[in-house]
């Protein structure tokens, strides 16, 4: 396996991961631009309008079929946040090559079709077809309301609004119903083109390409158009944590509690010892032989799940569990006093070495398959610091118990959030 | 290990497996691959639908309260030494769970590193049952939450529903987790029962895919598993008539939009394997083909902006078969009766041939796709249990035929086949 990379054009990046052993290759454009209020939705709205129709594959049946006839390669859009950063992702999912029976050229055809969708919308007086981006924008104010279905998701999703209220972070990547909704046709087309000119781009291919002919045809590709000032791409990592625990409590018809907590770290990963986080974070709450674990659950039998996760971008953690309504006071409170054993150094080395050998048997499993690969290496290059994973593994490897104590004690509860059953809602 | 049979089988890109049955009775296959990630998985075909049973030679069949397979797959994991089997597992850095469907029970590890002792933990623990009053006393309050946690979930609800509302009798219609109240029954008395008809090695399988072979998987199995009485289950199924058991059936949560499922049953089901294999086959292209990305009424609910989220499933085992229609709409009864106008119209128009064609090739590549998972083990042990060899269903996948496929197209609709489950907001 190897890595790869070089600048094609201002801002827009070619990164190759060169590896033989999989069936099917990945190629990916993250598109990665500022999270803000004013064009979350927008950016949000725009592989989706495009993924409707092209010059050639004027509506999204002509786009679905000739995926399909191509050995079935899905072109399909995402969109999520990374710290103050949203990233708008198309990702092409293709068999290689040689296992076409009819000795089609399949990445070829993919990439044709790939710089059509990208390249030329189906546009209206040179916008967006307003058919398109109404039927989009439907589609994405249903998605952000049905947010709330998945009351697990839900009640993640609301304690990080809470906790970053008035901070980039606290938004949503889909951006709210009344910015969807105010959307029209041309001010999405603006938009489109300021991403074109503005947005960092990190095309990866992974798996068994011509990489070289491949870097040339994205470059022709992207030197088509003509490139501006580059958005500035700033997180910033949480400075302090509040003064008072934020409290939330919201109701809903529901049978079964779902527990929040916002804790402040103030660590990230440019500290450069993020790693020792991880670790801590482990034998915390992540994982089968954590403390939540075997304490909250196990010893408690309060919960079916109770597990904490780190956020390296913005500095903070956040402890995540589904428990009867009457027993919030006990599962918080066991919750933090298993904290409090990791601030007074109540470690054994078993569970430091068991959290290890997780962490690293993860980072160890990597190279086997093309979306953990490009994962690995979008955070590197997001990161600046390109890493193996076996680097990666001698980081974990060197961690000690001081270490972990040393960090645990910088964490604070910042925000408290409990979605809880109506009033009146029999026990 | 002169007496044990291997048998190995190649597919033309490049694919392999070992395969031997032990002399315990177990299945084991063996898929060597070039990944760091090993993966295995010991199987029991038992699951929420086996609630009535007995052994050859028994009088009476065993009547067990509902979701008790996967309280006893929560309590495999209670060792006698009082060692916590994640904690086992731990030591030798593998990820370990285990899983419970309608009708299997599978234990599973992945690691990269120490293959050989976290077989012999997954073979050890699984083969071990160790219940007292105690830690089954335990147990409920985790799995009651694990119920109440589903409870408030509508995607599970409008599934159960569903089954509900499709079979009158069958076991399919068991929620796998079973009742709060229904698992308040249950004792290690119960348990016990149960591991010892279902857990006996003639009645399960072992996979393991990645840097394997079969000499090591071989060697752990004879040192690890007990010596154990080859047993015959007899199981009764509750028969089901072929229309569905009500028309409609619906709940409210608190959702943005309604929701609906549809499904169309389907209990032509052939006692052989082989037949279901082809049948399979055709089923996955046939609900692709109507239902798919590319179909005319995935693309018209979506172009219209009826249904957001639409997608298409199917299901073709021993137990079980069905198509299944999902998705978010204002208007379910909309949906429903442009569903059932759509298959008219494909009943009096005919198929696409060039929609075969299509679809047909690009099945075959999702299928060759499956081969790049480093849970190779868990699609294989899907198959084998359902005694479908994984590369003869590559073969017949490229051997469909068109006039197959319109054939069990008219088969399968028939309007009193058909149930939908629906979600409703809760009213304000």
């Amino acid at each position: 396996m190897s890595f790869e990379r070089k600048e094609l054009a201002n801002g827009i990046y070619f990164n190759a991961v060169h590896e033989t052993k999989f069936k099917a290759n990945l190629i990916s454009l993250r598109f990665v631009v500022p999270l803000s209020a004013d064009t979350a939705a927008k950016n949000a709205l725009l592989f989706p309008v495009l993924l409707r129709g092209s010059e050639r594959y004027p509506s999204i049946g002509e786009i679905r079929r000739e995926e399909e006839s191509i050995y079935d390669t899905g072109i399909s859009d995402s969109v999520y946040k990374r710290g103050d950063l949203q990233i708008l992702e198309l990702r092409i999912n293709l068999l290689e090559n040689r296992y076409a029976i009819d000795g089609m050229d399949i990445t070829g055809r993919a990439m044709d079709l790939l710089e059509d969708i990208l390249f030329h919308p189906v546009t209206e007086n040179g916008v967006f077809r307003e058919e398109y981006v109404e039927s989009e924008k439907k589609m994405l104010v249903d998605d952000i309301r049905a947010q709330v279905n998945d009351k697990r998701r839900y009640a993640m999703t609301r304690l990080v609004e809470e906790m970053f209220e008035g901070d980039a972070f606290g938004l949503s990547e889909l951006g709210t119903v009344e910015t969807v909704s105010s959307v029209c046709p041309s001010c999405l087309t603006a938009q489109y083109r300021d991403v074109l000119a503005r947005a960092r781009v990190e095309i990866f291919a992974v798996g068994n390409f011509n990489f070289e002919a491949l870097s040339e045809r994205f470059a022709a590709m992207f030197g088509k158009i003509s490139r501006g000032e580059l958005y500035p791409l700033e997180t910033a990592v949480l400075a302090k944590p509040r003064d008072e625990v934020k409290t939330v409590y919201e109701r809903q018809n529901i049978t079964q509690g779902k527990l929040s907590l916002g804790f402040y770290t103030g660590h990230s990963v440019s500290d450069g010892n993020y790693h020792i986080m991880q670790v801590l974070n482990t034998v915390y709450g992540a994982g089968v032989t954590s403390k939540l674990f075997l304490n909250v659950r196990e010893k408690l039998s309060l919960c079916y799940y109770c597990s904490s996760a780190e956020n390296g971008q913005k500095g903070y953690m956040t402890v995540n569990s589904g428990i009867e309504f009457a027993n919030e006071k006990k599962a918080v409170e066991e919750i933090l006093v298993q904290l409090d054993h990791m601030k007074n150094g109540e470690i054994t080395e078993d569970e430091i070495t068991d959290a290890k050998l997780a962490l690293i048997d993860s980072a160890g499993r990597v190279g086997d398959s093309t979306g953990t690969l490009m994962n690995w290496y979008f955070a590197c290059v997001m990161n600046e610091e390109i890493l193996t994973p076996e680097e990666k593994i001698a980081r974990f490897r060197s961690v000690t118990k001081e270490e972990i104590v040393r960090m645990a004690q910088d964490i604070k509860l910042d925000t408290y959030y409990f979605l809880c059953g109506k009033e009146d809602a029999a026990k | 290990m002169k007496d044990t049979r291997i048998t190995e089988r190649e597919t033309e890109f490049g694919e392999k497996y070992f395969y031997t049955k032990h002399r315990s009775g177990l299945d084991i296959y063996v898929i060597p691959k070039d990944f760091a990630t090993s993966f295995a998985m010991f199987s029991t075909k038992y699951g929420a639908i086996d609630n009535c049973f007995k052994l050859e030679g028994e009088p009476e069949f065993h009547e067990v309260p509902d979701g008790i397979a996967h309280y006893l797959e929560h309590k495999m994991f209670e060792n006698e030494d009082g060692v916590d089997t994640f904690s086992r597992f731990a030591k030798y850095g593998a990820n370990a769970n285990a899983f419970t469907s309608g009708t299997m029970t599978s234990y599973l590890f992945s690691c990269t590193d120490h293959l050989k002792e976290n077989l012999e933990i997954l073979l050890d623990y699984v083969s071990k049952p160790y219940f007292t009053p105690e830690n089954v006393e335990k147990e409920r309050g985790i799995i009651g939450q694990e119920i109440r946690m589903y409870e408030d979930n509508p995607g599970s609800a409008i599934y159960y529903n569903l089954l509900e509302a499709m079979y009158e009798k069958n076991q399919t219609r068991i929620n796998v987790a079973g009742t709060v109240e229904s698992i308040a029954e249950i004792t290690p008395a119960l348990l016990y029962d149960c591991y010892y008809t279902f857990y006996n090695f003639s009645n399960m399988t072992l996979c393991v895919s990645g840097r394997a072979d079969m000499e090591m998987v071989l060697d752990a199995v004879n040192r690890i598993l007990p010596e154990r009485e080859q047993k015959t289950i007899i199981r009764n199924y509750y028969s089901e008539k072929p229309e569905v058991f009500r028309k409609r059936i619906s709940a409210e949560f608190e959702v943005a939009k309604p929701m609906f499922l549809i499904g169309v049953k389907d209990i032509d089901i052939s006692d052989d394997s082989r037949v279901r294999m082809k049948k399979k086959t055709e089923m996955g292209i046939l609900t692709d083909m109507l239902f798919g990305p590319t179909s005319p009424f995935a693309i018209d609910v979506y172009e219209s902006g009826l249904v957001n989220g639409f997608d298409a499933g199917y299901d073709h085992g021993r137990d079980s078969s069905k198509l299944l229609l999902e998705g978010e709409t204002d208007d379910p009864e909309t949906v429903y009766g442009k569903f059932v106008s759509y298959i008219e119209k494909n009943r009096k128009e005919g198929l696409s041939r060039e929609d075969f064609d299509r679809i047909k090739r690009a099945s075959y590549a999702s299928y060759i796709k499956m081969f790049d998972s480093t849970k190779l083990a868990q699609s294989f042990t899907y198959m084998i249990h359902d005694d479908c060899d994984p590369f003869d269903y590559g073969e017949a996948l490229k051997s469909v035929t068109f006039e197959e496929v319109e054939a069990l197209f008219e088969k399968l609709f028939h309007e009193e086949y058909y149930a939908m489950s629906v979600v409703n907001p809760v009213k304000k």
